[in-house]
C-alpha cells in the first residue's frame, strides 16, 4: 500500500524519477499515484523522499520470501528470496 | 584487490580491466538457469572496459552478480567505461537493492577505496546508477558528498550505450521496467528448469512408492507439470484474471480440458485425480512465479498466498484421495 502526505509533499519530483513503473506523477504541485495497479511496493519513492511524504508497505512480492519472512519468520525482512547469500 | 604502490609505498587500489572468458559465459548460463544455489560473482572493485583505464570515461555503478557485469560489458562494447562493482553478495541490482545490500553506504565505501584514482579533478564525478538500484540507494546521501554527482541511469544495460552518447548525462526519469514477451521468455527457461526439478522429484517419489507398495505410477503428472511451467510465463498477460493465482486457475482449466480429452474413456476418479492435481500444481506454479516476475506487488501477493496456498495444498490432498479411489476401483 502506498500513501502520499500532501502537506509534506513539495513536488520536488524525485519520487517520479526513481519509480521504475511510472506509478507517480505531479499534478497541481503534488505527487499522486496515477498507475496504482502497477506499483510493486519496491520502496524507491519512500527511500528517496527527503520530506517523509510517502508511506509504502515495502516488501518482496515473492512466494518464497513471504513464506520465509512473514509466515515461518525464519528469515529477516529482505532475506527470504532465493539467489545469493549475505543475509 | 589491494596492491602496493611501488613508488610512494602507500596502499592504493588499482583498477583492473574486465575481461570476459569462455568460462564466464558458461557461468552466466548456470546463473541464468539457477542451477546452483550460490551464484557466480565478480570481485568487487574498480574495473574498466576499454584498452586502458581512462579517468574521463563514464563511471557506472553495478552489482557483483557475474551475469550483470558480463551483460554490462557486452552492452558497452566498444566504449571505454569504468565499472564500480560493489559487493552485493552475488545478487542482481534490483534484488540486492531490496535487500539493502546495494546501498549508498556501500557505494561511498567503494568510492573511498578507489578515491586516489577516481577523484583527480575539481569537478564532481558523474556517477551513473542503475535505475533499479534506487530502492536501496538514497540519492540525497550520495549528494552530500560534493566529489560526486549521482545520475539515474537506464533500467536496462542495453540502453546504456545510447544513453552515454549524450553528455552531460540526464536522469532517466521516464525509463520503465518492461515485462514483454522477451522478458517473459527470459524467465521461462529458468522457471521450467526449476519447476522440472520439483516435478521430477515428485515423479521419482511416486515411482519409488509404486516399487515398494505397488501404488501404481501415473507418469503423466511429470510432463503435465512441466507444460504448466512453460505455458504460464508464455501466456501470462493473456490468461484471464489480474491475480497470479487466478491466472493459474485459468491455465489449469485449459490444461485439464486438454488432459481429459487426451485420456477420454478413463474412470471418473482417475479423471478427478488429474484435474485436482493440475489445478493444485498450476496455482502453486503461479504463486512461485511471483518471484520471477517484476510486476509482483508485495501486499497483493501476501493476500494471494494467504488465500491460494491453502487451496493448492487442499487440492493436492484431494488428488491423492481420488488417486487411491481410482486404484481401489481398478
Amino acid at each position: 500500500m502506498i500513501e502520499f502526505d500532501k502537506v509534506k509533499c513539495t513536488a520536488c519530483g524525485v519520487c517520479v524519477k526513481v519509480c521504475p513503473h511510472g506509478v507517480i506523477a505531479i499534478r497541481d504541485k503534488k505527487a499522486i499515484p496515477v498507475n496504482i495497479d502497477r506499483c510493486i511496493e519496491c520502496g524507491a519513492c519512500k527511500l528517496n523522499c527527503e520530506f517523509g511524504a510517502i508511506e509504502v508497505t515495502v516488501g518482496t512480492g515473492c512466494l518464497f520470501a513471504i513464506f520465509k519472512e512473514d509466515i515461518l519468520k525464519i528469515k529477516g525482512k529482505g532475506c527470504g528470496c532465493g539467489g545469493g547469500t549475505g543475509c | 584487490m589491494k596492491d602496493k604502490c611501488c613508488c610512494s609505498g602507500t596502499s592504493k587500489a588499482f583498477p583492473r580491466r574486465f575481461d570476459v572468458t569462455a568460462i564466464d559465459h558458461i557461468k552466466v548460463l548456470f546463473n541464468w538457469l539457477f542451477l546452483f544455489n550460490k551464484p557466480f560473482i565478480v570481485r568487487p572493485g574498480l574495473y574498466y572496459t576499454g584498452e586502458r583505464y581512462d579517468n574521463g570515461s563514464p563511471l557506472i555503478v553495478t552489482c557483483n552478480f557475474l551475469s550483470t557485469v558480463v551483460l554490462l560489458k557486452r552492452s558497452l562494447r566498444p566504449l571505454n567505461a569504468r565499472l564500480l562493482v560493489i559487493d552485493t553478495k552475488g545478487i542482481n541490482v534490483w534484488c540486492s537493492a531490496g535487500k539493502g545490500q546495494f546501498s549508498s553506504k556501500e557505494i561511498l565505501d567503494k568510492l573511498n577505496t578507489h578515491k586516489d584514482i577516481i577523484f583527480d579533478g575539481e569537478r564532481p564525478v558523474e556517477l551513473i546508477l542503475p535505475k533499479l538500484s534506487l530502492s536501496g540507494v538514497r540519492l540525497s546521501e550520495l549528494k552530500k558528498d560534493k566529489r560526486i554527482h549521482p545520475v539515474i541511469g537506464p533500467v536496462y544495460a542495453k540502453d546504456l550505450k545510447g544513453y552515454l552518447e549524450h553528455s552531460p548525462y540526464k536522469d532517466c526519469a521516464d525509463d520503465r521496467v518492461i515485462f514483454g514477451i522477451k522478458q517473459r521468455f527470459y524467465t521461462l527457461i529458468p522457471t521450467v528448469v526449476q519447476f522440472s526439478g520439483y516435478a521430477l522429484l515428485m515423479g521419482c517419489a511416486a515411482f519409488l512408492l509404486n516399487l515398494i507398495f505397488k501404488t501404481g505410477f501415473r507418469w503423466q503428472i511429470v510432463p503435465v507439470s512441466i507444460a504448466i511451467a512453460a505455458l504460464y510465463p508464455l501466456l501470462f498477460p493473456y490468461l484471464p484474471g489480474k491475480r497470479f493465482a487466478v491466472k493459474g486457475l485459468s491455465l489449469a482449466a485449459a490444461v485439464s480440458l486438454a488432459t481429459l480429452f487426451a485420456i477420454k474413456g478413463t474412470s471418473y476418479p482417475l479423471g478427478a485425480f488429474y484435474v485436482s492435481f493440475i489445478f493444485a500444481t498450476s496455482v502453486l506454479l503461479a504463486l512461485s512465479y511471483t518471484g520471477n516476475s517484476p510486476v509482483s506487488n508485495y501486499s497483493k501477493i501476501r493476500k494471494e498466498i494467504a488465500h491460494f496456498l491453502p487451496l493448492s495444498i487442499f487440492l493436492y490432498i484431494v488428488s491423492i484421495i481420488f488417486y487411491f479411489i481410482s486404484r481401489g476401483g481398478a
